[in-house]
C-alpha cells in the first residue's frame, strides 16, 4: 500500500470511526511533523477526542490508516503505540487516585526502564536512577513539594500536572493532550500553558492537543485543525483559522471564538 | 512511627499464631480450626491478589483450591503417600488450573471476567463430582495423612506438629506474597487495580500482568487446598463449588480488600465465627449471610481497610465511582 | 431411532426453555446494571415453595403459579430497592457478593420453614400422563411447560420491542445517563427491569419445582447452566440467551441418549468451543462489558 509522507511523525489518512451508525470521525487526515505544536479545535461533539482515541489505539478505526515514524500502526494495541513513542492525557485526568504522586510517576518510569515486571526488588543503583528521574519529572511540572501527596486529594490543576508528568515518564516523542485546561481557573491555565510550552521548547517534544480555550490555542499552536461533526473543516495558522467564516459558523452562538 | 507500628503488629501476630495451640483449648476450640483459619487465609490471599490488588472479579478460586486438594489426595492415594510431594503436586495442580483458564480470562474484564470464573469454576466442580471412580464423586474421597518425613526425621502424628508445619508453610507463602506485592511487578498490579487504562498508556501490557497474577493465585490456592485435604484427610467436590469461591471472596472483603493481612483476618472471622455460631443455632448460615450483606452495604472496605483509612479517605470513593 | 430421538428433542426443548428463561432473567439484570444476581436461583426456589404452600391449601395449580410468581416479583422489587440499588454506583463485585449473601440467607430460611428435604410438589394430576405427538408419547407436563415458556419468551420479546417501557429499558442498556438527562426516571427503570427478571425466574421456579423436585437448593441447580447459557449465547444479547439455552438443552438431552453419565459435559464442551472460536459468545457484543 501507500507509504507515509516522508518525515512525518504522526500521520492519519482518511481515518473514520463510527459508533452505531453515527460517524464520529469522518475521513480525517492529519500530519504532524517532528517539532510541531499543533491544536485540534471544534465545537462539542466534533469528534476531537474520538480522533485521539483512534490515533492512540483506545478504539480501532473503521477505515483509514495511521502511521507513526513511517510505520503503520492503525491496529496496534495502545500499549505498543506508547512504547513506540506516543503518549497521551485524557479529558478527565487518568491517574492512580489512591497512590502518591511519586508512586504514580514510578509506574511509568519503571516501564520506561523495563523494570515494571520485575519480581526482584530494585538494586540501590536502580532505585537511585528511578528516584532521580521522578525528581526530574516533578521539577518539570513544579510538583516537588507534593511528591508524597495522595493524588486524589490534589487540586484538579495539580492532577493534570501529575498526568502530564506521567505522560513524560515514558520518554515519548509525541505528546497528545486532550483538553489540558478543562475545568481550570485562569491562574492554573497559565501554569499549564507554560508547562506545555516548555514541553515543546525545552524538551523538544512534538505536541498535539485538543482545546476549547482559544486564547490558549492562539498563544501556543503553530497549526490548528478545525473539526466539526467528524470532519475537518479548516486548517492553518491560528489567526487565519479563527477568522475563517466557516469556523465562526461552526461555533455560532458559542462564547469561545467570540472571546478571541 | 508507622514502621514501629508495623513491627509491633507483626510481632503480636506472630506470637498469637505461635501460641495458638495453647490458646485455642482455652476458648474451647480445637486446634484444627486454627489450621483451617491459616489455610483459608491463604486461599483468601490468593483471591486478594486478583480482587484486591488488580481488582479483577475472580469468583472461581475455589477451583484452584479444590484442584490442590484433589491433587494431593489423589497423589497420596494412588501414587505415593509422601506428604511433601503431595503438597507439591497440589500446588502444581492449582497452578496448572490457573494456566489453563488464563487464556480464556485474560481478554475479559469486569462482570464478563466474573461470569467466566464462575462458569469455569463449575466445570472443575463437575469433573470432581462426576469422576466417581477416581474421585469418589459426591461422597468425596478419604485419605490418610502421611507422616511428614524429611530425610530420616519423621514428625509426630500429633495435631500440634501438623499445625506448626502448616504455620511454617503459611509464613513462607505469605513471605513470598509480600515479596511479590512489594516488587515492581506487585506495584504494577496495584496500579492496574487503580486504573488499567493508564497502565496501558504507560506502555505496559496489562494482560500479561493479570496472567501472572492468575498464575500466582492458582499456585497459592493450590498449596492451601493440598494442605487442607491433608488436614481433614478428605477431599470432596463442594471444595470447588461457587459457594466456596464466594466464601473466599467474602473473607477478602470482610478483612479488607487490597490490604495484605485482610484475608487472614477475614478467614479468622469467618471460620471461627461459623464454628461458634453453628454451636449456638441451626440457622447460623442466616447470620453469616447477614454478615456478608451488612459488610457489603455498610463497611465495604473491610476491617483493615477502615483501620488503614488515613491513606484511603476520599481516594476510595473516587476510585470506586463508576462514572467520572 | 427417530422414536427415541424425538422425545429427547422435545425434552431438550423443555430443558432448553428453562435454561433460556433463567438466562434471560439473569441477562436482563446484568445488562442494565451490571449486577450478577447469585440469588436468582433463590428467587426461583421461593416461587416454588410459595406455589407449594398455595396448592397445599387447595389453590388451583395455575392460580398458584401466577400468585407465587407475582409474590416473588414483589420480594424481588423490595430486594432491589433496599439492598441492590445502593450498590449500582460501586464496583460490580459488591452486588455480586450481596446477592451471594442473600442466597445463603434464603437457602437457610427455606430449610427452616419447609425443611431440608424435598417437599412433595407435583404437576396437577390431569397433566401427569402423556400426550401423543407425531405418534410418540411425550409427558404432558413437559409439553405444557415448553409451550408456556416459549409463549412467555415471545411475550417478553414483543414487550421489549413494541412497548414504551420496553423501548426505555433497551435504551437504558445503551446509555442510562442520557435517559436520566432526558428526564426519565432511571431508578424506576432499574426496578422494573429487575422485577421482570425475577418474574421470569418465578415462573420458571414453579414449573421446575414440579419437574425437578422442590428442595432448598433447587434453584441453584438451574443457576449454573443459566450462567453457561449466558456465556455461550453472549453477554448483552437476549437472542443469545434464547438460542443458547435451547441449543444447550437439546444438546444435553440428545447426549443423554448416548452418554448418559456425562451429558452435562456437553454443556461445558460447548462453552469451551464457543469461547475459543468466538470469545464474546454466539450473539455477544464486543466490548460492552469488558
Amino acid at each position: 500500500m501507500s507509504t507515509a509522507v516522508a518525515g512525518a511523525l504522526l500521520e492519519a489518512r482518511e481515518v473514520s470511526l463510527s459508533f452505531g451508525g453515527v460517524k464520529a470521525v469522518d475521513q480525517v487526515s492529519l500530519s504532524v511533523q517532528p517539532g510541531d505544536l499543533q491544536a485540534i479545535i471544534g465545537p462539542n461533539g466534533a469528534g476531537k477526542t474520538t480522533l485521539f482515541n483512534a490515533l492512540t489505539g483506545y478504539f480501532m478505526p473503521d477505515a483509514g490508516e495511521v502511521y507513526f515514524r513511517g510505520q503503520l500502526i492503525t491496529r496496534a494495541p495502545n500499549h505498543v503505540r506508547v512504547r513506540m513513542g506516543i503518549s497521551r492525557t485524557f479529558q478527565t485526568p487518568s491517574i492512580f487516585p489512591e497512590l502518591s504522586v511519586t508512586e504514580n510517576l514510578a509506574i511509568g518510569v519503571n516501564s520506561q526502564k523495563s523494570l515494571a515486571q520485575r519480581f526482584r526488588p530494585l538494586s540501590a543503583a536502580q532505585r537511585r536512577a528511578v528516584d532521580e528521574r521522578i525528581d526530574e519529572l516533578l521539577g518539570f511540572v513544579n510538583l516537588r513539594k507534593a511528591r508524597d501527596q495522595i493524588v486524589s486529594l490534589l487540586s484538579h490543576g495539580s492532577q493534570r500536572l501529575v498526568e502530564i508528568a506521567m505522560s513524560l515518564s515514558v520518554s515519548p516523542q509525541l505528546v497528545m493532550l486532550d483538553e489540558p485546561t478543562a475545568g481550570l481557573a485562569e491562574a492554573e491555565t497559565d501554569g499549564i500553558l507554560s508547562v506545555i510550552r516548555d514541553l515543546h521548547t525545552r524538551l523538544g517534544l512534538t505536541v498535539l492537543f485538543v482545546e476549547h480555550n482559544m486564547r490558549f490555542v492562539s498563544a501556543l499552536a503553530d497549526e490548528v485543525t478545525v473539526m466539526e461533526r467528524g470532519r475537518v473543516i479548516a486548517r492553518g495558522v491560528p489567526t487565519s483559522v479563527l477568522a475563517d467564516p466557516a469556523v465562526r459558523d461552526a461555533y455560532l452562538g458559542t462564547e469561545e471564538v467570540a472571546s478571541v | 512511627m508507622s514502621r514501629w507500628r508495623t513491627i509491633l503488629g507483626l510481632s503480636v501476630l506472630a506470637l498469637l499464631l505461635l501460641a495458638l495451640p495453647m490458646l485455642m483449648p482455652l476458648a474451647k476450640l480445637d486446634i484444627t480450626l486454627g489450621v483451617t483459619v491459616l489455610l483459608f487465609g491463604l486461599a483468601a490471599a490468593s483471591v486478594n491478589l486478583l480482587v484486591g490488588y488488580t481488582r479483577t472479579m475472580a469468583f472461581g478460586n475455589a477451583a484452584f483450591f479444590g484442584l490442590g486438594a484433589y491433587g494431593a489426595a489423589l497423589f497420596v492415594q494412588y501414587i505415593k503417600p509422601n506428604f511433601l510431594l503431595a503438597i507439591a503436586v497440589g500446588s502444581i495442580a492449582g497452578l496448572v488450573g490457573a494456566l489453563v483458564l488464563a487464556p480464556f480470562l485474560i481478554r475479559r474484564r469486569g462482570i464478563y471476567f466474573a461470569l467466566l470464573t464462575i462458569a469455569f469454576g463449575q466445570v472443575f466442580y463437575f469433573i470432581a463430582y462426576r469422576m466417581t471412580n477416581i474421585t469418589g464423586g459426591e461422597d468425596g474421597m478419604t485419605v490418610t495423612r502421611p507422616l511428614l518425613r524429611i530425610g530420616s526425621w519423621s514428625a509426630g502424628s500429633h495435631e500440634y506438629f501438623f499445625y506448626y508445619f502448616v504455620l511454617a508453610i503459611f509464613g513462607l507463602v505469605m513471605l513470598g506474597l509480600w515479596y511479590v506485592v512489594s516488587s515492581p511487578f506487585g506495584r504494577t498490579l496495584v496500579a492496574i487495580g487503580q486504573n488499567e487504562v493508564r497502565v496501558r498508556y504507560l506502555g505496559l501490557n496489562s494482560d500479561r500482568f493479570i496472567f501472572g497474577a492468575l498464575a500466582i493465585s492458582g499456585f497459592v490456592a493450590g498449596i492451601a487446598g493440598a494442605l487442607y485435604a491433608m488436614s481433614i484427610e478428605f477431599a470432596y467436590p463442594l471444595l470447588l463449588d461457587w459457594h466456596q469461591s464466594g466464601d473466599f471472596v467474602m473473607m477478602v472483603v470482610l478483612g479488607g480488600s487490597g490490604t495484605f493481612w485482610g484475608p487472614l483476618l477475614g478467614s479468622a472471622i469467618y471460620v471461627i465465627g461459623q464454628n461458634v455460631l453453628s454451636s449456638w443455632t441451626h440457622a447460623w448460615q442466616i447470620i453469616i449471610g447477614g454478615m456478608f450483606v451488612a459488610c457489603v452495604l455498610l463497611f465495604p472496605r473491610g476491617i483493615l481497610g477502615l483501620a488503614l483509612r488515613q491513606r484511603r479517605t476520599v481516594a476510595v470513593t473516587v476510585a470506586e465511582a463508576k462514572t467520572p | 431411532m427417530l422414536e427415541r430421538l424425538l422425545p429427547e428433542l422435545v425434552n431438550g426443548i423443555v430443558l432448553g426453555a428453562f435454561f433460556a428463561i433463567v438466562a434471560i432473567g439473569l441477562s436482563l439484570i446484568m445488562n442494565l446494571t451490571g449486577t450478577i444476581n447469585m440469588a436468582h436461583g433463590s428467587f426461583m426456589t421461593l416461587a416454588g415453595y410459595l406455589a407449594f404452600t398455595l396448592v397445599s391449601r387447595g389453590t388451583n395449580f395455575w392460580y398458584a403459579l401466577i400468585i407465587a410468581a407475582l409474590l416473588t416479583m414483589v420480594v424481588g422489587i423490595l430486594t432491589e430497592r433496599l439492598l441492590v440499588s445502593p450498590l449500582y454506583k460501586r464496583l460490580p463485585i459488591y452486588s455480586l457478593l450481596l446477592t451471594f449473601g442473600l442466597s445463603l440467607i434464603a437457602e437457610e430460611t427455606y430449610r427452616l420453614i419447609w425443611g431440608p428435604s424435598a417437599v412433595p410438589f407435583g404437576p396437577p394430576t390431569y397433566l401427569l400422563g402423556a400426550t401423543n405427538v407425531f405418534g410418540a408419547p411425550l409427558p404432558s407436563y413437559r409439553l405444557v411447560i415448553a409451550v408456556v415458556l416459549l409463549v412467555v419468551m415471545a411475550a417478553l420479546v414483543v414487550f421489549l420491542y413494541r412497548s414504551r417501557l420496553g423501548l426505555r429499558l433497551r435504551a437504558a442498556v445503551q446509555d442510562s445517563e442520557m435517559l436520566a438527562a432526558l428526564g426519565i426516571n432511571t431508578q424506576l427503570l432499574y426496578m422494573a427491569n429487575f422485577a421482570i427478571g425475577i418474574l421470569l425466574a418465578g415462573v420458571a421456579g414453579v414449573f421446575a419445582a414440579g419437574l425437578l423436585g422442590l428442595n432448598p437448593n433447587m434453584g441453584n441447580n438451574l443457576l449454573m447452566p443459566a450462567f453457561i447459557t449466558v456465556v455461550i449465547g453472549g453477554m448483552g444479547s437476549l437472542t443469545g440467551s434464547i438460542v443458547g439455552g435451547l441449543l444447550i438443552g437439546v444438546a444435553v438431552s440428545v447426549a443423554t441418549l448416548y452418554i448418559p453419565v456425562a451429558s452435562e459435559l456437553v454443556m461445558y464442551l460447548m462453552m469451551a468451543v464457543v469461547l475459543l472460536i468466538r470469545p464474546r459468545g454466539l450473539f455477544g457484543e464486543e466490548g460492552l462489558f469488558g
